[in-house]
């Protein structure tokens, strides 16, 4: 079924096309970005059940956007009626404008808007409004109950599902957008305990969809209740490089952190990526195939950004050679290039930045039972803990929550935790000499820009086979 | 906060909490010395949890569910929200808990020379403040952004609580380049509740002069043990372990075995003894509750157990709320006579984690100082630092120097013995 629309943003339309007239009155460029959107998450575990909304997935606002004395401005608000529209149109012109007037300001050109108007909804099976909190608090309960029966070592067993539906209306002279969609994702985390060292041990999953979802959470948890289990016994690792094969769950971390934030054009604009001296240059293995966009149905597809720009599927790496990075439309206009559909804000309190969407490398033409056995003497990478970009220096920083041991291309059973990824991205993105033949992308987490701006992403690929610095 | 309440007795809801936002900001967005967004917010916003009362083979349960709510909401809307949130509490089987003790207060103002000036005002003397440093003669600003907030919070519950606060802030993030002769940068954040201008142009100047550093580090530190110095947020990062696990969140679950009167770093303590206080950076924790300053760990012994109310009656423990500060007097060695001896001065990292649950601090090193305890000292970049507390903790070094953050006043650096660092 489609996703539902949102009756505040239908029924206060004409009022936000009001607002949009009455800038373009005083302001050549002027548009409004309304966001309409409702989230919830549940969890069961050992410390009790969870039903609540979350305030970064529940939010109505809108953004009004300026054009003035050849730079933006933004006021973001949640308050619209006839008043009201009098009172930011005053807010704008008396107060917005001039805030930094002794700076100096960057200069833009107007946007080009080209005119265009639909909606559009994604779909979904199973609706979780409709659904109910009874039916899901119920599966979840017994997940949480077969983890806690695992294993007498097991010291908790968290299970997590959350939904956003969002609707969203972006407005100007010529654009008329409005969207509906919705995504769902889940995961099972287990904790065991040594000592005082407790390990956590955990597998997530997301779709473009409703709860059709839940039908994976009981895998996750006999996985996640595993692995806890066998990390009791990890050890240690000895600082070195490594031949690894990864995971598409680390593949992904390497391909969003490692590399994707690299090609955030934003970062271009202020002389912060590396990655803008190497366009048109090999900065990967000729296997490799790097995407970011729409051609995917996972948790941050859409069909326009938050500035009213059609969504994308753009080709970042040819064959391993990088073609193209990404970007908002004001970073677009900096550097003259063609606005992505990247253009993406934490909610409508916050400014649009260059944002990932889906990221992933495309699959090889290996198995992966293949892969393993060509490896002599090294590591099988699983479950990534953390990332941060450094597009600057293309340094890397990644934690993967641990590895196992690969000796004659056999798992031997040993496996280390936890495990810190440094290095040089090309290096490694070079030195991929694998890459299985399938691609999984998940997205149950949120991507920060530095520590702040919470989007939802997903990122993925095939299992990979390079060589990687390990601490 | 009135309509709120009213929809609630309305719709015959017995026992709830309702914490009001109001907020406000100024948001200005540079690259290099140019303006290149100017943002305003205002908006409110609320957060409504119902709790359901119920009882189960005998056991008495208390369940809970939490909607958000906005003044563009009708009636009728707002309503439907609390009974969905009313709907879902009666899922939610926890064992019963008793809230806090009910605190009213007339609303506070948190004092500070920001009140008084206009938002927009306050953005321009920081500006004024932050660029008047950008004169180093190799490092330069690259980017910085800007938020000045004032946030008024009013929170009420069924229970008799009723308080509010308003607070301004300061929270902004910036990054300096170094092009020559390698190009480099680094990432600094800050936030202030005060003027703190010329604390902002140390921040600033002491930056620059690290990015131009980093920008002749060319080496790799060689990969073993090394005594590690860390400063600045780091030193709270790390102590952050502490709070985390004498948060009744981690006891309850048993992921902590802390209680008060242990000895938190361990029986044979050849360091310094830790002695922490909870300070207070708003007047109430997100439940009410009223917090004032405590004595946290004295002497490496654990004094208070912190956390919300169910998991302190859970417990037995008196909910005191939660806190997001420390306290901490100054340590007995100064960082020159640390960094005379062999060792490793890691002043900025890619990232820094504390993972609070296995110990594990860990980071991958943007720039370290490396001192060879001869009186040399040479620029390392790469390679990474991954510590354990529960190693390190028996023997901590605190600095003389100290420094004073948002969430933390105490030493500004620390040291500690044998850390496992990955490098050439």
């Amino acid at each position: 079924m489609k996703v539902k629309e949102s009756s505040y943003i239908k029924n206060n339309k004409p009022l936000f096309k009001k607002l949009v007239d009455e800038l373009l009155k005083k302001y050549e460029y002027a548009s409004v970005f309304v966001n309409d959107s409702i989230g919830k998450n549940y969890g069961v575990s050992k410390t009790g059940t969870t039903v609540a909304e979350d305030d970064l997935y529940s939010t109505r606002g809108y953004v009004v956007k300026v054009y003035d004395g050849g730079c933006y401005a933004e006021y973001s608000g949640n308050r619209i009626s006839e008043e009201e529209i009098d009172r930011v149109v005053r807010l704008v012109s008396e107060q917005l404008v001039n805030l930094g007037k002794k700076a100096e300001k960057s200069q833009y050109k107007i946007p080009v808007d080209e005119a265009v108007s639909f909606s559009k909804s994604t779909e979904c099976e199973i609706d979780p409004e409709e659904f109910g909190d009874e039916a899901i608090v119920k599966k979840l309960n017994e997940a949480h109950k077969k983890g806690m029966a695992f294993d007498e070592r097991v010291l908790n067993c968290n299970v997590r599902i959350a939904f956003q539906r969002y609707s969203k209306l972006f407005l100007s002279r010529n654009k008329d957008l409005e969207q509906n969609v919705m995504w769902s994702s889940c995961a099972a985390s287990v904790n065991t305990k040594r000592g005082s060292e407790v390990k956590t041990s955990y597998y997530s999953g997301s779709i473009l969809g409703g709860m059709e979802i839940l039908d994976t959470i009981d895998e996750m948890v006999e996985k996640a209740a595993k692995v806890g289990i066998e990390l009791l016994d990890s050890e240690p690792i000895k600082p070195g490089e490594y031949e690894c094969v990864c995971t598409p769950e680390v593949t992904g971390m390497i391909v969003h952190e490692a590399f994707g934030h690299g090609v955030e054009m934003d970062m271009f604009v202020k002389d912060r990526a590396l990655a803008q001296k190497f366009v048109g240059e090999y900065v990967a293995s000729p296997l490799v195939t790097m995407h970011d966009g729409n051609a995917v149905d996972q948790t941050a597809t859409y069909f326009f950004d938050d500035e009213g720009t059609l969504s994308h599927d753009t080709v970042i790496i040819d064959k391993g050679v990088l073609v193209a990075g990404i970007s908002d439309l004001q970073s677009a206009m900096a550097l003259g290039t063609e606005p992505t559909g990247n253009g993406r804000r934490q909610s409508y309190e916050r400014k649009a930045y260059t944002r990932m969407t889906n990221t992933y490398f495309e699959p090889g033409t290996d198995k992966v039972e293949d892969m393993i056995a060509s490896v002599k003497d090294g590591l099988l990478l699983e479950m990534p803990f953390s990332g941060m970009e450094d597009p600057k220096n293309w340094g890397i920083q990644c934690m993967v929550n641990f590895a196992r041991e690969i000796k004659d291309g056999k798992l031997t059973g040993k496996i280390f935790s936890p495990i810190v990824l440094t290095g040089y991205v090309p290096d490694l993105l070079k030195s991929i000499s694998m890459m299985s033949d399938t691609k999984e992308l998940g997205g149950a987490g949120f991507c920060g820009k530095g520590y702040k701006e919470w989007v939802k992403v997903s990122d993925g690929g095939p299992y990979i086979k390079a060589k990687i610095r390990l601490g | 906060m009135e309509r709120y309440i009213e929809l609630l007795k309305k719709l015959n809801v017995s026992t709830y909490f309702v914490r009001e936002l109001t907020a406000k900001s100024v948001e200005l967005f540079f690259i290099k010395k140019k303006l290149d967004m100017r943002r305003m917010k205002d908006d409110d916003s609320a957060e409504i949890v119902v709790y359901k009362d119920m009882e189960e083979d005998g056991k008495k349960l208390r369940g809970s569910a939490t909607v958000y709510v906005n003044p563009t909401m009708s009636d009728e809307e707002i309503s439907a929200k609390i009974a969905s949130a009313e709907y879902g509490a009666s899922f939610v089987k926890n064992p019963f808990f008793e809230f806090a003790k009910p605190v009213k207060s007339e609303k506070r103002v948190q004092e500070s020379d920001l009140n008084g000036l206009e938002l927009s005002e306050i953005a321009d003397k920081f500006v004024e403040a932050f660029y008047s440093e950008d004169n180093d003669p190799h490092a330069f600003i690259n980017s910085f952004e800007l938020f000045v907030r004032e946030n008024e919070v009013h929170m009420v519950n069924s229970e008799g609580t009723d308080v509010s606060y308003v607070k301004r802030s300061v929270w902004g993030e910036f990054v300096a380049q170094c092009k020559e002769p390698q190009d480099v940068e680094t990432y600094k954040s800050f936030e202030y509740d005060s003027l703190a201008l010329s604390d902002l142009k140390d921040l600033v100047k002491t930056t620059l002069k690290m990015t131009a550093d980093r920008a002749t580090a060319t080496k790799m530190p060689k990969a073993g043990t090394y005594d590690v110095v860390l400063a600045d947020s780091y030193v709270p990062e790390v102590l952050s372990y502490y709070a985390e696990r004498a948060h009744v969140a981690y006891i309850y679950p048993g992921y902590s075995d802390f209680k008060v009167g242990d000895n938190v770093q361990g029986d044979k303590v050849t360091g310094d003894k830790l002695n922490m206080k909870f300070g207070v950076s708003v007047p109430f924790d997100s439940e009410g509750i009223e917090l004032k300053e405590r004595e946290f760990v004295a002497d490496g012994v654990l004094k208070t157990i912190h956390g919300n109310q169910r998991f302190s009656y859970y417990l037995g423990v008196e909910p005191i709320g939660t806190y997001g500060k420390i306290l901490m007097p100054a340590g007995k060695v100064s960082m020159e006579d640390m960094l005379k001896k062999k060792c490793l001065y890691v002043v900025n990292f890619s990232d820094f984690q504390m993972d609070g649950l296995d110990g594990h601090f860990a980071g991958e090193i943007r720039l370290a100082y490396y001192y060879d305890g001869n009186g040399n000292m040479e620029c390392v970049t790469g390679g990474s630092v991954n510590g354990s507390i529960f190693d390190a903790q028996s023997e901590l070094t605190f600095s003389k120097e100290t420094q004073k953050l948002a969430r933390f006043e105490g030493p500004k650096a620390c040291l500690f013995k044998n850390v496992s660092v990955a490098g050439e």
